[in-house]
């Protein structure tokens, strides 16, 4: 007995580093082919850069973002402020680095929004297909023959002034993609092998779904998610200059365009940085995923 | 093809019924009163509910709804603003000409600079030429739309007095929105014209066009842009969808007086028959335009149009 049971112990073992073994050489793959792309590598770095600065952004700020100073407002950029002072003598580049998690907080949450809707919607409308799928895809057609940034604004407009409701409205108006992107791959996952082998030893319709089809039907999704974290900070971004998004004195990018733009005659650097600040990040997301997308493209791989 | 026209037509009728339903139903159930915007804050509360009684708005959901559908699709009237007592229709026939306007030339700027960019980019793969294309595409994409037309004012307006700093009814006033919101475009079709043109320089009939002695120009603009237009004008309709919106954000920064900024303060003044009218006008404008675009497909694909 004893004995039988030491011999059993090594099959699922080994069973399971082959399994292990053959998911890291994926990633590893991916990750080799993702290294090659030197724009990848480029918004991959500014990326990892700009979450030090958020998780660090009072210790590396050179000032506090909200002291003021009136000895030394509307100060042109020099060693001592090196992106200048505002109206309020406050230092720019402070409050550009504080206001990095701001912005970063409006892109990040507002596609996990849009893609935890774009799931359900699009998963229960793949799964499901028939009447359900007919239903919801009608649904989708006549949400997005509503242009998305303008049914973007009117949301945030409905809901009043503010991070959270731009956080929503941003959310809720980028779904659509994502539900038709994720309808797609789980139509194509869904006549597998193994879903009717699920099927078949009574396995819940939720545990097919959450277990087996959404992992496998994830990868388009994570590129689609990549590329849109700069699409979402950009409308975020420009909600705040129309007055929509967060509101002055926080020192969200688009808030301080905004807050800017009054001054731009005689002191055009309280507007160049921010825009800067905002390029710089959005292109560092859209070289990443441009990276990832062709690094998973199986039609690229060698 | 006559067949499928009629099927899109007629589809669009429940697109827009089903766009001013979720309108209404989105406007019904956000928190605000448009009475408080015509009252003041001084106004009693009897005298608020007076004017909510006489304006309808203490009716059942339903009945608003139903009388709602009953003005604009029967009797084709979007009503009167409740603000400044003005007919919606006619308002917005006086303000649609200007957002189309940005709309359609920045569109233009789009397809001039993007089209371009990606063939360069195409036929001289891997190149500098491409590399910089694909790079200055990147930055139109990853580029504030608003703050980019920041930086041409400051450059074009304020430094050497070129063009109007904001809308004064001249063209002029038109050129920067349009630019600033028409480069952001041209990425999306640079990249398509980029990758399709890549695919159709490989096929053989573009060796046989070499082959005769034709002239590089020739083979590249008309036998091989011919072919890889199509996915390109797929890239050209959904950037519209884009372009619509952001046209909006430039009419707000340049104060174009478009149908944006007539949303987007009728939303603030909780204006409900505005806001209805003008979204219902855009979903309308921007399904015929997608219907267009699709029969554009047609138009350069002999392939397809023997389909319908």
């Amino acid at each position: 007995m004893n004995e039988v049971s030491k011999n059993a112990v090594p099959f699922p073992a080994e069973a399971d580093s082959d399994q292990e073994l053959k998911k890291t050489n994926q990633f590893k793959e991916t990750m080799k082919r993702l290294l090659k792309n030197k724009g990848a590598i480029v918004g991959l770095i500014f990326i990892i850069l700009l979450i030090i600065l958020m998780i660090f952004a009072e210790q590396i700020a050179p000032y506090n973002y909200a002291q003021q100073d009136y000895t030394a407002i509307f100060q042109k950029p020099s060693l001592k402020h090196p992106f200048g002072t505002d109206e309020l003598g406050r230092d720019v580049l402070s409050r550009i680095i504080v206001g990095s998690r701001l912005s970063l907080r409006m892109g990040l949450l507002s596609v996990a929004i849009a893609a935890t809707l774009g799931i359900i919607f699009g998963s229960i409308a793949g799964y499901y297909g028939g009447a359900v799928d007919n239903a919801l895809m009608r649904f989708l057609d006549i949400y997005q023959s509503i242009p998305g940034t303008i049914f973007c604004v009117a949301l945030a407009a409905v809901l009043g002034p503010g991070m959270n409701n731009t956080i929503i409205a941003v959310g809720v108006t980028s779904m659509a993609g994502y539900a038709r992107l994720i309808r797609a791959s789980i139509m194509q996952v869904r006549e597998m092998e193994y879903i009717e082998a699920a099927r078949s030893i009574n396995a819940k319709d939720s545990r097919i779904l959450l277990k087996h089809i959404i992992p496998n039907a994830i990868s388009p999704l994570i590129v689609s998610i990549t590329m849109s974290i700069g699409a979402c900070m950009l409308i975020a971004a420009s909600l705040s200059f129309i007055g929509l998004g967060a509101q002055p004195p926080l020192p969200e990018w688009g808030a301080m365009l905004s807050a800017g733009r009054s001054q731009m005659r005689e002191r055009g650097y309280l507007v160049i940085f921010p825009g800067l600040a905002i390029m710089m990040s959005v292109l560092a997301f859209n070289l990443l995923g441009d990276g990832l997308r062709d690094a998973l493209d199986p039609r690229l791989r060698n | 093809m006559l067949k499928y026209c009629i099927k899109r037509l007629l589809w669009m009728i429940p697109v827009v019924l089903g766009v001013a339903f979720l309108t209404f139903t989105l406007m019904y159930f956000v928190p605000g009163d448009p009475t408080s915007g015509l009252l003041g804050v001084d106004a009693t509360e009897e005298e608020r509910d007076a004017l909510r009684e006489e304006m309808g708005l203490n009716d059942p959901y339903i009945v608003r709804l139903g009388r709602f559908f009953k003005e604009t699709f029967i009797d084709f009237n979007l009503g009167t603003s409740y603000k400044t007592k003005q007919d919606v229709g006619q308002q917005i026939r006086e303000k649609l000409p200007n957002t189309m306007r940005v709309c359609y030339f920045s569109v233009i700027i789009s397809v001039l600079v993007g089209i371009p960019l990606g063939v360069i980019a195409a036929t001289n793969q891997y190149s500098w030429k491409d590399n910089l294309s694909i790079l200055l595409s990147l930055f139109f994409a990853s580029m504030p739309g608003f703050w980019f037309a920041l930086m041409l004012v400051m450059l074009l307006s304020v430094k050497w007095g070129l063009l109007p700093t904001i809308y004064d009814g001249t063209w002029k006033s038109f050129i920067i929105p349009c630019i600033s919101v028409g480069l952001a475009g041209a990425a999306g079709i640079a990249r398509q014209t980029r990758s399709s043109m890549l695919e159709v320089i490989r096929q053989d009939y573009i060796t046989t066009a070499r082959a005769k002695g034709q002239t590089e120009m020739k083979v590249i603009y008309q036998h091989a842009l011919k072919n890889a237009l199509i996915p390109v004008i797929t890239a050209i309709g959904s950037q519209l969808a884009a372009l619509v919106g952001s046209s909006i954000i430039a009419e707000t920064i340049f104060s174009i007086p478009g149908i944006g900024t007539y949303m987007l303060g009728a939303v603030n003044a909780r204006d409900y028959p505005v806001v209805q009218g003008t979204i219902i006008i855009i979903a309308l404008i921007f399904s015929l335009t997608i219907f267009i675009v699709d029969l554009l497909y047609a138009a350069v694909d002999p392939r397809l149009r023997s389909q319908y």
